[in-house]
């Protein structure tokens, strides 16, 4: 500022920039690197260090044991193997997240839309509401709906007097109440990114598509869906991840016939005891999961409206 | 449209400035749109009166605009202009009266059904969208075949300058650029009236003053009625043929900018537009004119200029029609002696406050059109003015 002043009365000082704020600029360049640190290293001692623990252990010999060791043989046989064994595990699960996900959607987007833009004053309590599950564990709720559920409770007992179900007809231990349970456990993480982008949302811009000439359901197809497309995608990958590998729901609400991919690997690791199949499992449904995640991403194309 | 190619935001944008080539972006329009438009017809409120609970935003408002005109919505925030050009717009619904279009009773119409568009203040463009597609969305929305649309687009982006700029994002542009798309989306639709909510508000001075005679120029050029809601009493002075000024909720006056300046209806347009000494008095009829006494002086004032003949009135001058002098009042002209107790020169003219004898203060705009100074504060004066020049306004 004084040297432009300067200029002003005709001394015709250059304005020559201090040193220090360079330096400063050095010093405050590493201040980020030792922000990143504490997470840094926990990453890699809590998530790095035993996926490629986990990695190496898939090319295990699976004749070995615990107690023994396991020999590393460069199996790869581990993975065909168990591709060839639970490939219908592997089919069912990524099935019924896909339909948990989209369930959680067509529930979550209106309840989203509802508590943004209508909430008004009960945004924070209805908000509370949605979240209030998790104050219990995520095992005793499952618990819970195995009760809802049950050939005695007041669904079935409901779909009876309806004559949906006949006397033999059960929820319990189908599909239906695996998804369905999948489906309540996950719906918050589907409100909950759909909320933050739908709140975002100006409402002049629905007015102004009103003012061209968009009724109601166009202006949601052209305004609203694709701004809230950010939500859209987060909410769909923080319900589809967890849930592909999900293994509680299927466990407790469902039957031999309706076992996902997490059973199997739960199973092969605590049960079986055969940690390289199990490992080979985990790894290849991981590795699923990112191809997926990524092509989704890629076809959602976020990078347009964030 | 030579104007716009001095916007400072786009100093590399000259290729439309050659001369001759100044009309041609408004005359395809005109065109256009003589194709393209709808019958057009008066724009009338009768007896609207909005309430939000226990405010009544607007106050049992009739209004009849005709088609063509440019009118404008003038006052102070809160006085219900926005409430009314939303209700005209479908956005909010009256909670009683009746708002027709050409005849049509639209006022239960949802805002897509109505042929009435909008410039929003917030400009409302969608940041998802180019600009091309934001101005393409109203054709699309009515199911304008897409051959048509294209051209359409083109030739609106070419009116306000920014045929460049099709396939930027909003948020590319700088505000006066959001400006013109915003009019553009709205102009492309042909509207039987277009309505601007403060648009030129979020403008830095210069540019604002260039977009009033930009959107005057396109208003003629187009001929659909705009209806302008402003708080700047210069801007509606400017561009619209009509004013209307508001105070809560109702219609003070209504009458064309020259009007509604000389002549004032009430005290608060007397303050609202422009400034005006009003010094209180008591009327009464004397011949032709009216006489107001106030401070024990006696002033006429031809019964023409006079809102009440009688009883509690104020008598009314504008700044500039008060002349101070130092010699003898001219003949015919009423005076208040007074003391200059301020003197501010603004090059243009010098703005003076004159201590009445009552202690009031006057103000004075004098034009430097003299080669005599200013005079200086503490100089007894007289301030005259002619009769004519004067308003008597009723004083509740």
């Amino acid at each position: 500022m004084s040297a432009v002043l300067t200029t002003g009365t005709g001394t015709g000082t250059e304005y020559e920039p201090a040193a220090e704020p360079v330096a400063g600029a050095k010093r405050r360049a590493w201040v980020p690197y030792v922000q990143l640190l504490p997470g840094g290293v926990w990453l890699l001692l809590f998530f790095a260090l035993p996926v490629g623990l986990l990695a190496q252990s898939t090319l295990w010999d699976p004749s070995g044991s615990l107690e023994q060791g396991y020999a590393l043989t460069w199996r790869w046989q581990n993975f065909t193997d168990g591709l060839s064994t639970y490939s219908d595990q592997f089919i069912r699960s990524l099935e019924y997240s896909l339909i948990a996900t989209v369930i959680c959607l067509v529930i979550g987007y209106p309840l989203a839309y509802a508590i943004a833009i209508k909430g008004g004053r009960w945004k924070n309590l209805m908000l509370i509401a949605v979240i209030a599950p998790f104050f219990t564990s995520f095992l005793v709720r499952t618990l819970a709906w195995k009760t809802i559920l049950s050939d005695s409770g007041f669904v079935v007992d409901a779909l009876r007097w309806l004559h949906v179900f006949g006397p033999d007809d059960r929820l319990l231990a189908t599909n239906i109440a695996v998804i369905a349970g999948i489906t309540y456990n996950f719906l918050p993480f589907m409100v909950l990114p759909l909320y933050a982008s739908l709140e975002k949302l100006d409402p002049r811009l629905l007015e102004a598509a009103g003012d061209l000439y968009a009724n109601p359901v166009k202006t949601f197809w052209k305004v609203t869906l694709p701004l809230s497309m950010p939500g859209v995608v987060g909410g769909t990958l923080m319900t589809f991840i967890p849930a592909a590998g999900d293994y509680i729901n299927a466990e407790l609400l469902g039957s031999p016939s309706t076992t996902m991919i997490g059973n199997v690997i739960q199973s092969q690791y605590q049960r079986v005891g055969d940690i390289p199949v199990g490992a080979a499992l985990s790894f290849t449904l991981m590795a699923g999961i990112l191809i997926m995640v990524f092509a989704y991403v890629r076809k959602a194309g976020t990078d347009e409206v964030v | 449209m030579a104007v716009l190619d001095q916007a400072p935001e786009e100093p590399g944008k000259t290729g439309r400035a050659l001369p001759g080539d100044d009309r041609a972006g408004p005359a395809i329009i005109r065109q256009a749109s003589a194709a393209a438009r709808p019958e057009t017809g008066e724009l009338r409120l009768e007896g609207v009166t909005k309430n939000f609970g226990d405010f009544t935003a607007v106050d049992d408002l009739s209004l009849t605009i005709p088609a063509g005109s440019f009118f404008a919505l003038l006052g102070a925030s809160g006085c219900g202009k926005t409430t009314t050009l939303r209700m005209v717009a479908g956005l909010e619904e009256p909670t009683t009266g009746r708002i027709t279009l050409a005849g049509k009773d639209i006022t239960r119409m949802r805002p897509y059904q109505r042929p009435v568009n909008t410039v929003f203040q917030s400009y409302a463009l969608f940041p998802h969208m180019t600009i091309e597609q934001n101005v393409a969305f109203g054709l699309q929305q009515r199911g304008v075949a897409k051959s048509q649309i294209r051209p359409q687009v083109r030739q609106m982006l070419e009116l306000v300058q920014l045929a460049d700029y099709g396939s930027r994002r909003p948020s590319q542009l700088s505000g006066g650029q959001q400006q013109r798309v915003a009019l553009a989306r709205a102009l492309v639709n042909h509207p039987q009236v277009l309505l601007l909510d403060e648009p030129l508000g979020a403008l830095d001075l210069k540019l604002r003053r260039q977009m009033q005679i930009e959107l005057k120029r396109i208003q003629t050029e187009v001929g659909l009625t705009f209806v302008h809601v402003t708080h700047d009493q210069e801007e509606a002075m400017t561009m619209a043929d009509t004013v209307a000024v508001m105070n809560a909720g109702q219609i003070e006056q209504l009458g064309a900018p020259t009007e509604i300046y000389e002549f004032p209806a009430s005290a608060f347009v007397a303050n609202f537009l422009g400034q005006s000494n009003l010094l209180s008095g008591d009327a009464q009829t004397a011949g032709d004119d009216v006489a107001v006494s106030a401070y024990g002086s006696r002033f006429a004032v031809p019964s023409a200029r006079c809102r009440v003949t009688a009883g509690p009135a104020y008598l009314g001058v504008r700044p500039e029609k008060l002349h101070v002098t130092t010699e003898a009042v001219p003949d015919g002209h009423n005076a208040v002696p007074g003391v200059i107790t301020d003197s501010s020169y603004v090059g243009v003219s010098t703005q003076y406050l004159v201590r009445a004898p009552w202690g009031e203060e006057l103000s004075v705009f004098a034009p430097n059109s003299g080669t005599a100074g200013p005079l200086q504060p503490g100089t007894e004066v007289q301030a005259y003015w002619h009769p004519a020049h004067s308003f008597v306004l009723e004083r509740a």
